[in-house]
This record gives C-alpha cells, sequence and structure tokens, in this order.
C-alpha cells in the first residue's frame, strides 16, 4: 500500500479518540519492521515538543516527502495511527519512531500529534523543509538523533525546532538495539557498542 | 507551523558488512562527465569548483554497494558480482548527489561500459551534492575505457533508466480493499420522486493507487436505487442496480466518474450516470447524476471505506 494512501487513512484515523487495541498497544515495545525490500535503511529518531500551555503537547506521527532524485513523488512516516495496528509491529512509541527509507533526497512536511486532546497538525514551512533535507544512499541504519520542537511564543502558531545529537540521550542506544534484536536489521549494529 | 529547522544531519549508525559478498566475476566501467553551461568537463577542468572533493560513483544492488572512485578524467572502474547494478548517487566529500537511478548489467567474464554519464548542472561549484535539480543523461560512448580488471574484456552495455522505486508495481491487499466503500445517497428526480439508497462500490486506480492526482479510476458499484413518487399509493418493486464506469481524480481528494448501470427488478433498463466524489480513501460526499427511464435522477452521496471503519478500531 503506498505512503500517500496510508498517509490520508492515518491522519482520517487520528481524529479517534478510542481505539480496541488501546490496552493491547501500551504494552507493545517499539520493534522494527522485516526489511520490505533489500536496499532499504531504517531511520530512527526521537521527538520531543514543548509546545507550552497551550500548544500541541505530544507529538505521533512525522512525515516526509522524497524530493528527489526526480519528482517529489512520495510521502514516508512514522505514526501511532495506523490501520489495524494491534496486529502489527510498533514503529512508534513516546516519540521514538523507525522508518524504512529507500535511497532518496527526504524533507520534513508535516508532523501529527496532539493538543488538549484534540488531533494537531503541525505543517513545516518552505524555509524549514529545505532546511531539513537529508540523504539515504547505501543500506544501513541512519539515526536523525532527537528532533526538538519548541513553540515560538506562548499564544502564537509557529514553531521552531533543533537537533539534538545521539549523544544527548544515551539511553536511546538501547532502545535501537531492542528495538532491531532478531530482525534483518541487526547485523547493521554489529561491530557498534 | 514549523517555521525553522537548524541543523538536521543523520548519523550512520551502520556496523559491519551486511554479508558476505560472493567473489567478483565480471566488472563494470565507465565514465562520468559534468556539463555545465553547454561544455562538457572532465572532474579534472573542475579542481577549483570541486574544492579537493573526492568523486566517487555508488551503486547498488540488493544490500550489496559499490563505491568507484572516479578519476581526473571522469573513468571509473569497479569488480563486481555478475548481476544488474543500479548506479544511484555520486560521492561527493562528504556529501552525496542523488542520481535518478540507471541499471548496469555486469556480466560474468565480462566488463561492462555503462557508457560516460552525463551530468548536467547550473553552477557544479554550488550545486554538486546540494542536491538541487541536477540532471543525468547517459551517452553511448566508452572510447579509452580499458577493462575494469584484467582479463575480462570490455563489451558495451550503456546504463539504461531504472524504476525509480523498486517493488512500486506490487499491489498488497490493504491497497485493494481501501477502494471498497459503502455508502447511501439521497436525492429527488422528475415528477417530485425521491430517489436514493444504499450504495456498495469497488473503486480502483489504474495508473496510480486511491489518493494520488492524476489517476484513472475503474469503478464497480451495487446499489439500492428505489423511486418513490409522491402520492403514488402502489409499491413498485425493489430496483437493484449493477454499474460499472471510470474516471479521473484531478486531485487527490477529487474523483469525477462516468458510466452506466444495469438495473433489474421494478424499473428495469439502462441508465447513464456521472459522480462527483470530494474526500479521501477512507471517507467522502459527493453528487451523482443518474438519468433513468423516468427522467433525471439527483442525489447526495456520502461513503465509508469498511477497512478504514473496522482498521481504525483496532
Amino acid at each position: 500500500m503506498t505512503r500517500a494512501l496510508l498517509l490520508a487513512l492515518a491522519l482520517s484515523t487520528s481524529g479517534c479518540f478510542f481505539r480496541l487495541s488501546d490496552p493491547v498497544w501500551a504494552f507493545k515495545s517499539l520493534r522494527a519492521a522485516e526489511p520490505v525490500l533489500p536496499g532499504r535503511s531504517l531511520v530512527f529518531g526521537s521527538l520531543e515538543v514543548d509546545g507550552g500551555f497551550f500548544g500541541i503537547g505530544s507529538l505521533d506521527g512525522i512525515w516526509l516527502r522524497r524530493v528527489g532524485p526526480g519528482e517529489p513523488i512520495d510521502v514516508a512516516g512514522a505514526t501511532e495511527e495506523t490501520l489495524f495496528r494491534v496486529f502489527g509491529r510498533r514503529e512508534m512509541k513516546d516519540g521514538h519512531y523507525l522508518m524504512q527509507l529507500p535511497p532518496g533526497v527526504y524533507e520534513l512536511v508535516l508532523f501529527t500529534g496532539r493538543s488538549w486532546g484534540n488531533p494537531a497538525r503541525l505543517h513545516v514551512g518552505e524555509d524549514a523543509r529545505v532546511a531539513s533535507r537529508f540523504t539515504i544512499t547505501r543500506p544501513g541504519i541512519y539515526d536523525m538523533g532527537v528532533l526538538h520542537v519548541e513553540q515560538g511564543s506562548t499564544f502564537g502558531s509557529n514553531y521552531h525546532m533543533t537537533t539534538l545529537p545521539p549523544s544527548s540521550r544515551p539511553e536511546r542506544a538501547e532502545l535501537l538495539r531492542d528495538a532491531v534484536a532478531g530482525t534483518g536489521w541487526e547485523r547493521f549494529l554489529q561491530g557498534t557498542p | 507551523m514549523l517555521a525553522s529547522v537548524l541543523a538536521l544531519t543523520l548519523a550512520v549508525v551502520t556496523g559491519a558488512a551486511p554479508e558476505a559478498r560472493p567473489p567478483a566475476t565480471a566488472a563494470v566501467t565507465g565514465r562520468l562527465m559534468f556539463r555545465q553551461k553547454g561544455q562538457l568537463l572532465a572532474p579534472r577542468d573542475l579542481r577549483r569548483a570541486l574544492h579537493g572533493a573526492r568523486l566517487a560513483v555508488g551503486l547498488r544492488r540488493g544490500w550489496e554497494v559499490l563505491v568507484a572512485p572516479v578519476a581526473d578524467d571522469g573513468s571509473f572502474h569497479t569488480s563486481a558480482t555478475a548481476g544488474v547494478w543500479r548506479i544511484e548517487w555520486l560521492e561527493v566529500g562528504g556529501k552525496s548527489e542523488l542520481l535518478p537511478p540507471h541499471e548496469v548489467d555486469a556480466r560474468a567474464g565480462q566488463t561492462t561500459c555503462a557508457g560516460q554519464l552525463e551530468l548536467a548542472l547550473q553552477d557544479v561549484e554550488s550545486e554538486l551534492g546540494a542536491n538541487a535539480g541536477s540532471h543525468l543523461a547517459v551517452v553511448d560512448r566508452c572510447v579509452g575505457l580499458g577493462p575494469g580488471a584484467p582479463r575480462l574484456p570490455i563489451v558495451t552495455g550503456v546504463a539504461r533508466p531504472g524504476s525509480d522505486y523498486e517493488g512500486s508495481g506490487s499491489r498488497g491487499v490493504l491497497e485493494i480493499l481501501a477502494g471498497l466503500r459503502g455508502g447511501w445517497a439521497w436525492g429527488s428526480g422528475d415528477n417530485d420522486a425521491t430517489v436514493g439508497g444504499w450504495r456498495l462500490e469497488m473503486v480502483s486506480g489504474l495508473s496510480s493507487p486511491l489518493g494520488n492526482a492524476g489517476n484513472l479510476l475503474l469503478v464497480a458499484s451495487f446499489a439500492d436505487v428505489n423511486r418513490e413518487v409522491s402520492g403514488v399509493v402502489a409499491p413498485v418493486a425493489a430496483t437493484r442496480a449493477v454499474g460499472l464506469g471510470a474516471g479521473f481524480a484531478p486531485f487527490g481528494w477529487l474523483e469525477a466518474t462516468a458510466g452506466g448501470e444495469v438495473r433489474f427488478g421494478g424499473r428495469a433498463g439502462v441508465v447513464p450516470w456521472l459522480a462527483l466524489r470530494g474526500g479521501n480513501p477512507a471517507f467522502g460526499i459527493g453528487g451523482r447524476a443518474a438519468f433513468g427511464p423516468d427522467g433525471r435522477e439527483l442525489s447526495i452521496t456520502v461513503d465509508l471505506s469498511p477497512l478504514f471503519l473496522v482498521g481504525s478500531l483496532l
């Protein structure tokens, strides 16, 4: 199923307050799915948000667009709000996320989350999209680090993002090791501390 | 809106090579040239613009990766296992320029010449490695290129454009089921008739999955198309319709379809129809016009995907 369709379905689902799968979902650990195709890369990252009192309280989805090579064609992402999620592996938990990407140039386009219990979307402005671009080339595991999203002013709708290096949260290394343990991705971690 | 982003960089945590590579029995060779302002330039002509950055062509075959260093004259060589390799990126010092994938068939016992890769940029110094819209053309030119490995004779096998997204041709069960919609129609027809009823549709995107702009659509439907006229006491037998249609989605959220349906039961006949629907693959709202034996029928439709309904609860 293409990611564009998944995105549409996930965004539609994000308004639901209650799901039958909630009790099971809460106990599921972050876990990478097996590589869908040879040559894909696994991207690991974490989201932190400081939305203040009136802003976004939590983020539960991150969406990227592939902008190269060629025309922008597809959307990739990670979210807590997927269809039939109880049957699959949990690829986002507590702000940490995993996603599989083919080689390409990517930029951030959208964050989804909640503000006072209501679904909220944080679109990435054009300048910020360009500034967020990164490339995936050879297959492997890539760490996006910690994306810290902060509200510009108490009542403002503008947010700013800074990136903290992976070393700023040492516990993430263990989280990643557990998430890929027993999967086809594990071999990429061999030799790292 | 997220207004600013500072310093987004990825750290590669890849450790060991993924698996033992079978012995290389083939080789790939070629030449990389740059086209800038109409001029064809070799890397040696661009030393200053490149600031001494090392160039290398990245090739991939499944999990296997080859990096072929580019010489001053633009030539590159690498030993390879036999099979189809994808030329996917160019390493420029610590940066990468993604290339439109091109495939080259490395044959056992031979050196395959992928041709001359001509990368066109407005300004090599500022654009190379920035992924700012370079264009790649591959020319059948192998003159002056030697074999990539001793005793492997050179043969021409010019790289051809590869599929952009490996595996994108297959469609999963979820994607197909996302086109199944259940809905309801309410409306009115000529002679103050009330029309409407339930509707079951299966919509498929022919050129791309549902929810994409510029998509050709195919629609099959089964519906209840009852018609009641005020003042008429005698009930008419229930009318069902089986329909088929085609359409176009100018935007991801809009579908325009038209077709015909065969009605049977109370008011049999063949009826042409037109429909417009706005929404997403999960749910939508729209309008429908049908031209039946009793006149024109206009109705408002709403629909919901059962896949969405069940999937969002689990």
